[in-house]
């Protein structure tokens, strides 16, 4: 998925091992290529090339992922939206050069969700817009993942696809597993290990692309109604039950930016959030720094 | 379809706290993943097993002549499967069976009024060469199947023809399944010394033809446990007699149908498979048999290895065919006669052992069963004649799998 996937599972039957890693390497593999960005035969592709043609009909699962989409759209009024992507075209993070107001006025009417027909069925986009799963593909396949390790029985495991992680159960010794969550000044460091049983854990910050111009950060998380990127929070990180959930709210939280922190707790959110002052927030933060 | 919209709405209606996560939750729980498809396996399987097959000698005192020995039957069997593509799969095999002995061809009646049977005297030598493919279509909610399979003898030969599938349905807790397959067989008995006569030269250039149909269903009942039921039914018509027996005529067709039920539970405490089969045969010559057989599946480690055991039992018992009879054949009347012991009353129990093991890639395999049979263990009451043909027999088989 353009970062490291790694499995970490524990059978007492190696032939058992092996299947499930393959199955579910398999998995990744087919969700990664479903929806890539860049193979032209991709389903997303072919939703993509269809804009301001005929309507495509999609399958149950890009249904489901796109309902999903939807309603993160509809939750983060507006912030969490899957037709952003085109902001890319305009904001080159390899560079050192800012986008003109025009190239962002220009690109801005090509995005918005609430602007593509989307049927539950049928999905149609109008001419030049785009949409881009790249926001949940990653945290759904770490979920179907999950799934595959189950389903062959494994009881003990990890999946971490580029630091989005699920568990099953918890280690062979019946300790939880131990999730650092990047400093986002060193990310080489962990500003916080949070233990998890169960569930699933992923990380939004603002270390992971961005470029500095004239001393500032400027993050790939780009709020879609102004076309800048966020600046407020430097890390968000969410435990649910979900890798796909944790994902979007972790995400969500980086766009919401001031009220980043009021909104995940009323979202009953279990999160750590540190903004770009360092300072920590959430129900994960732990004890107050000395 | 509930728009996304509404169910955005609806999904933090019914919950009396709305919030983000629960909603998101919910909406995540309603994808539906693929993640549990028909998988096409990835894997390339080369199979190479050796079985021997062994009858026991047949008791001097109950045969005619001096020549004890029947059959005993070598057969090396090669497999390699090999996935094409992302939905298809290959499986071919080659089988190489060479068969030597004798086999009981008549009956007469000693001086103590018993059963005594006639060995075939000069011990056959013989081979047989067979070859199947098979290629598989996977789909998203089954796979179909056909196969093909050829196999000669220097007295017979045989084509047959197959399709078969299976259909996943109810959130793939049930498997619908279905086959039919049908053969072309051609005899060409050989020549006892060097004349062609009697019912070989009756048979010679004769036919067999078989259709069989299958419907199936598999149901998983719960996480522990599948259950299997089935129903089938056979036709074979032409030249079905046996040209080898003396005096062996029997209807040109005959109609099989078999009931057939599985079942698999895996017993959590003791970490054992269980698997226990019934099956129900009845044909329009007569012959009703029942068959059960019961398997447990074991992992154990003996001296540090870790190896699957699977001992197994089987007991098998059937009702006569109207037509068997053990009258010498020059007293046999009627339309249709035969002393063939497979067409008698009687009982069969066989027990043996699987084991199993893996090293890496490759998984060796070693198997070893007693049959044996009587005709008081068949559970239909005594006949008038005894069946001292009735056989018993092992087999041992030895095989290696190898993934890549």
């Amino acid at each position: 998925m353009g970062s490291p996937c790694a499995f970490k599972l524990y059978h007492r039957d190696q032939s058992v091992l092996d299947r499930a890693i393959k199955v579910a390497q398999q998995e990744v593999a087919r969700l990664e290529k479903k929806y890539s960005h860049f193979l032209v035969a991709s389903e997303l592709s072919i939703i993509n090339k269809q804009a301001g043609f005929d309507p495509v009909q999609v399958d149950d699962e890009t249904a489901g992922l796109l309902n999903y989409a939807a309603m993160c759209f509809e939750l983060s009024d507006g912030l969490f939206d899957i037709t952003s992507g085109v902001l890319r075209r305009i904001w080159d993070f390899s560079s050192t050069s800012l986008p003109s107001q025009q190239q962002l006025d220009d690109i801005l009417p090509t995005v918005g969700f609430d602007k593509i027909h989307w049927d539950g069925q049928k999905i149609s986009l109008p001419k030049n817009m785009e949409i881009d799963l790249g926001g949940v593909v990653k945290e759904y396949a770490a979920d179907c993942a999950r799934q595959v390790l189950l389903d062959h029985g494994i009881t003990h495991g990890l999946v971490d696809l580029g630091g989005d992680m699920c568990v099953v159960g918890c280690q062979p010794n019946d300790q939880p597993w131990l999730m650092g969550v990047r400093n986002p000044e060193n990310p080489q460091q962990a500003a916080v290990t949070i233990p998890l049983m169960s569930g699933a854990i992923a990380t939004s910050g603002y270390y992971e692309r961005f470029m500095v111009v004239d001393g500032q950060r400027y993050c790939h998380i780009i709020n879609p109604k102004t076309g800048w990127p966020v600046q407020f929070c430097a890390t968000v990180a969410v435990v649910s039950s979900r890798c796909l959930v944790s994902g979007s709210l972790a995400t969500i939280g980086m766009l919401k930016q001031q009220d980043a922190v009021n909104w995940l707790t009323a979202q009953e959110a279990t999160f750590y959030m540190q903004d770009a002052h360092g300072q920590r927030f959430g129900n994960l933060s732990g004890p107050p720094k000395e | 379809m509930v728009k996304p919209r509404e169910a955005a709405v609806a999904a933090t209606k019914i919950l009396n706290k709305s919030t983000a996560l629960s909603a998101l939750t919910l909406s995540a729980m309603a994808i539906p993943g693929v993640s549990n498809a028909a998988v096409v396996p990835e894997n390339k399987t080369l199979s190479v097993r050796y079985t021997q097959y062994q009858e026991e000698d047949m008791p001097q005192e109950r045969v005619q002549g001096v020549n004890t020995q029947r059959y005993s039957i070598d057969v090396l069997q090669v497999r390699y499967f090999t996935p094409v593509d992302e939905k298809y799969s290959l499986d071919t095999s080659v089988q190489y069976e060479t068969l030597s002995g004798a086999s009981p061809y008549d009956n007469t009646l000693n001086s103590n009024g018993q059963t005594v049977v006639n060995l075939s005297g000069a011990t056959i030598e013989e081979t047989r060469v067979d070859a199947s493919v098979a290629g598989t279509r996977y789909f998203k909610e089954g796979t179909l199947t056909s196969s093909v399979y050829i196999s000669k003898e220097n007295d017979y030969q045989s084509l047959g023809l197959g399709l078969s599938g299976s259909l996943e349905i109810n959130q793939k807790h049930t498997t619908l399944l279905g086959s039919i397959s049908t053969s072309f067989d051609e005899l060409s008995p050989t020549p006892l010394g060097s004349t062609l006569a009697g019912s070989r030269l009756e048979a010679d250039g004769q036919s067999k033809r078989s259709f069989s149909v299958y419907e199936g269903v598999t149901q998983v009942l719960n996480k522990f446990s599948t259950v299997q039921l089935g129903i089938g039914y056979t036709r074979l018509s032409g030249y079905l007699s046996d040209p080898y027996r003396s005096a062996d005529r029997r209807p040109d067709t005959r109609e099989q149908t078999t009931v057939t039920a599985q079942y698999r539970h895996y017993l959590t405490q003791m970490a054992v498979a269980w698997h226990l089969d019934y099956r129900f045969y009845q044909d329009d010559w007569g012959v009703q048999a029942n068959t059960v057989s019961s398997s447990v599946w074991k992992d154990v480690d003996v001296f540090g290895l870790h190896i699957t055991l699977a001992p197994n039992v089987r007991y098998h018992w059937q009702h006569a065919a109207d037509f068997y009879t053990l009258a010498p054949t020059g007293d046999r009347s009627g339309e249709y006669y035969s002393d063939d012991f497979r067409l008698s009353a009687y009982g069969a129990v066989s027990v043996g052992i699987d084991m199993q093991y893996h090293h890496n890639d490759t998984v060796f395999n070693l198997g070893f069963s007693q049959y044996n049979s009587a005709e008081n263990w068949g559970l239909t009451g005594s006949q008038d004649s005894e069946t001292p043909a009735l056989v018993n027999f092992t087999t041992l088989s030895l095989g290696v799998d190898y993934h890549f």
